[in-house]
């Protein structure tokens, strides 16, 4: 059952969680899109529609988490819709990667950045809110709409592929066959 | 009284599926400490970015009056 439309102000204690809220948002709107504008324009559109459902969020509960949850559905809707651009027309980041930066060397910020546009989106979103945000995996679930476990698994290859897209050192190999492996991963 | 005794299609003897299939890779301590404290400072350096005002005014036109909004304006 869909809730009606919020018409008229919001209390002024909500609109001020609200303000609070927004830099977490656009930081994890610009991580999301690697753009400024277009993390703007999705932290606007996603305050324009928790003011419209203020009256589906439930009291208690936590506002971030809604919030977040509001933006990733919206990014999704938009990235089905823009799917078929490319996220970085003047390559201007993109030709940082064309070569793995040396070796062990220590991560540049602007790296990170175009490197995490490279990760499919439902990896990125799960490592920006667990190990950014610093969101417990629980809430993760909840915004992302699936099992703990899945999340942990996105967020472990999602820092797997970053460290293969950064050049980092550090990927283990557990063991020289399955059974081992499946015995150090079960005492874990 | 019906009991269901075949096991799904993939469980193996051990009841899970998959037990026995290769675990991914993992991250070594080291760089999945580096990967976090950049992800971190990189989010924390996007927070403090100063809010756009047309992202303020949305809620300043909606939520009337208020000591945040004041401060805030």
């Amino acid at each position: 059952m869909s809730e009606p439309a919020h018409s008229g102000t919001v209390e002024p204690a909500m609109r001020d969680a609200l303000l609070a809220a927004v830099p977490s948002l656009r930081a994890f709107a610009i991580s999301l899109t690697n753009n400024v504008d277009r993390a703007d324009d999705l932290v606007q559109d996603t305050l324009l529609r928790a003011i419209a459902h203020i009256g589906r969020f439930e009291r208690g509960t936590n506002l971030n988490a809604w919030l977040f949850t509001i933006l990733r559905n919206l990014f999704h809707s938009e990235y089905r819709k823009r799917r078929r651009e490319v996220e970085d027309p003047e390559g201007s980041y993109a030709s940082h990667l064309a070569s793995p930066p040396e070796q062990g060397a220590k991560l540049d910020l602007a790296d990170l950045r175009v490197a995490l546009t490279k990760l499919p989106p439902d990896q990125r979103e799960a490592l920006l809110l667990v190990g950014a945000a610093g969101l417990p995996y629980e809430d993760v679930a909840a915004i992302m709409d699936c099992a703990v476990g899945t999340v942990k698994s996105r967020v472990n290859r999602a820092r797997l592929r970053l460290a293969q897209l950064l050049g980092l050192d550090g990927v283990e190999d557990l063991g020289p066959d399955r059974l081992t492996r499946a015995a150090i991963h079960t005492s874990a | 009284m019906s009991f269901q005794t075949s096991k799904p299609n993939g469980f193996g003897p051990f009841g899970a599926p998959g037990f026995f299939q290769p675990l991914p890779p993992r991250l070594g301590e080291e760089a999945r400490d580096e990967i976090g404290t950049q992800l971190r400072a990189m989010y924390a350096a996007l927070t403090h970015e100063p809010v756009p005002e047309r992202l303020i005014a949305i809620l300043h036109r909606l939520g009337g009056g208020g000591a945040g909004a004041e401060e805030r304006a």
